[in-house]
């Protein structure tokens, strides 16, 4: 996860090159060791994207959002009902009112929290000691390049020979290019 | 040119040409397994583990078989724009307009919109590695052409040089963690 310091930096950057920015916000509710920023506080120029699938537990209600700076709020509506007309009516009014389940979701996170100190400790008594921060979400992405160079690979070996299933993270088959496989964090209580 | 119509008609796009999301593939792997009696530890699918709060629930509830549950604004029901809005002066104490605020079918569709409103084709785009394979799959889709970067630790920061020069994939770019970074070339 970025540091709200990165974040800034980045941003700075993007504007003052006339890069445009899309911040992926997907994971915020979920994070575990820093603090979380909005690009929406850093700038005016960046798109958000997010969504109540992740932290909001409502995956298949198939609803998000996005903040835009004002001048693509009409574009995005031209497109949008061109595109869609309306997102479904009953996952914008089950979307509203899961703001209020806040304790509920909270609990969950938790839940989360816990598995992912299992992964943190357990991995490197497997053998995998490499892995990036595991800052939030509900990933753990673990270097495998110490027994493959291909992910794709390693993730079917995994899942043939120990019944894991994991998923790739990259398909390069490169010396100099760490494989990543992504393992998650749900249910891991139930099942290790 | 002569075209043959009924080959014409069974070709798909070459824009369609897109990998399949493979965490689905792994997934019907795993299913195989445990159709044959295995056991697996699923840990594959970035999915929560249980359903909708309780008063997500209980508002549906209340509506199915008493609503038309006609079509709503494009842009989404106006006291969700405003909830959400308002999400963010409480969660992280920033004033965000609701007439900026656009409900989406899921990040998915949002990440659909926004690129088809701020990218032409032909536009580079840079993206954190490794990420969510979509981001590039949508992006070949609508014709971006796409940079990779690299995986690096959180307290990585990118200079304008390495980002704005112009990469090609594997070639060293920076990385930001769950972040797309859009670059257009310069003028």
């Amino acid at each position: 996860m970025m540091t709200p310091d990165a974040l800034k930096t980045l941003i700075r950057v993007a504007d003052d090159e006339g890069i445009r920015f899309i911040s992926d916000e997907i994971y915020h509710g979920l994070d575990y060791a820093v603090p979380v920023e909005t690009a929406a506080r850093l700038s005016e120029n960046a798109v958000v994207i997010n969504s109540f699938s992740k932290y909001f537990c409502m995956t298949g209600w198939r609803i998000g959002w996005m903040v835009v700076p004002q001048a693509l709020v009409r574009p995005i509506d031209r497109l949008h009902g061109n595109l869609a007309i309306s997102v479904p009516t009953l996952s914008q009014i089950a979307a509203e009112a899961a703001f209020e389940g806040r304790a509920e979701l909270d609990a969950i996170k938790h839940g989360y929290e816990d598995n992912r100190k299992i992964l943190i400790e357990g991995l490197p008594k497997a053998g995998l000691s490499k892995f990036l921060p595991v800052d939030g979400a509900f990933y753990l992405y673990a270097d495998v390049s110490e027994f493959s160079n291909d992910s794709f690979d390693f993730a079917k070996r995994l899942l043939q020979e120990a019944h894991v299933a994991a998923t790739p993270g990259c398909r390069f088959r490169s010396h100099r290019r760490p494989a990543f496989c992504a393992l998650q964090l749900r249910r891991l209580d139930q099942q290790i | 040119m002569m075209l043959d119509p009924a080959r014409k008609l069974m070709t798909p796009s070459a824009r369609s040409d897109v990998p399949p999301f493979m965490v689905m593939d792994v997934m019907a792997a795993a299913a195989r397994i445990e159709a044959a009696g295995g056991k697996v530890i699923h840990m594959e699918v970035g999915q929560p583990a249980v359903g909708a709060p309780s008063p997500a629930i209980a508002a549906v509830q209340a509506v199915l078989g008493k609503s038309a549950l006609g079509y709503t604004e494009t842009l989404g029901i106006p006291s969700l724009r405003a909830r959400i809005a308002r999400h963010y002066a409480e969660t992280y104490r920033v004033p965000v307009s609701a007439d900026r605020v656009i409900v989406t079918t899921g990040s998915s569709a949002g990440f659909i919109l926004a690129f088809l409103a701020m990218f032409e084709p032909g536009d580079r785009v840079a993206i954190a590695n490794p990420g969510y394979p979509p981001y590039r799959h949508i992006l070949t889709a609508l014709g971006a052409s796409r940079c990779c970067s690299r995986p690096t630790r959180r307290t990585a920061l990118p200079s304008p040089a390495r980002v704005c020069a112009p990469r090609t994939e594997g070639s060293r770019l920076p990385a930001c963690w769950s972040q797309v970074r859009p670059i257009r070339p310069a003028p």
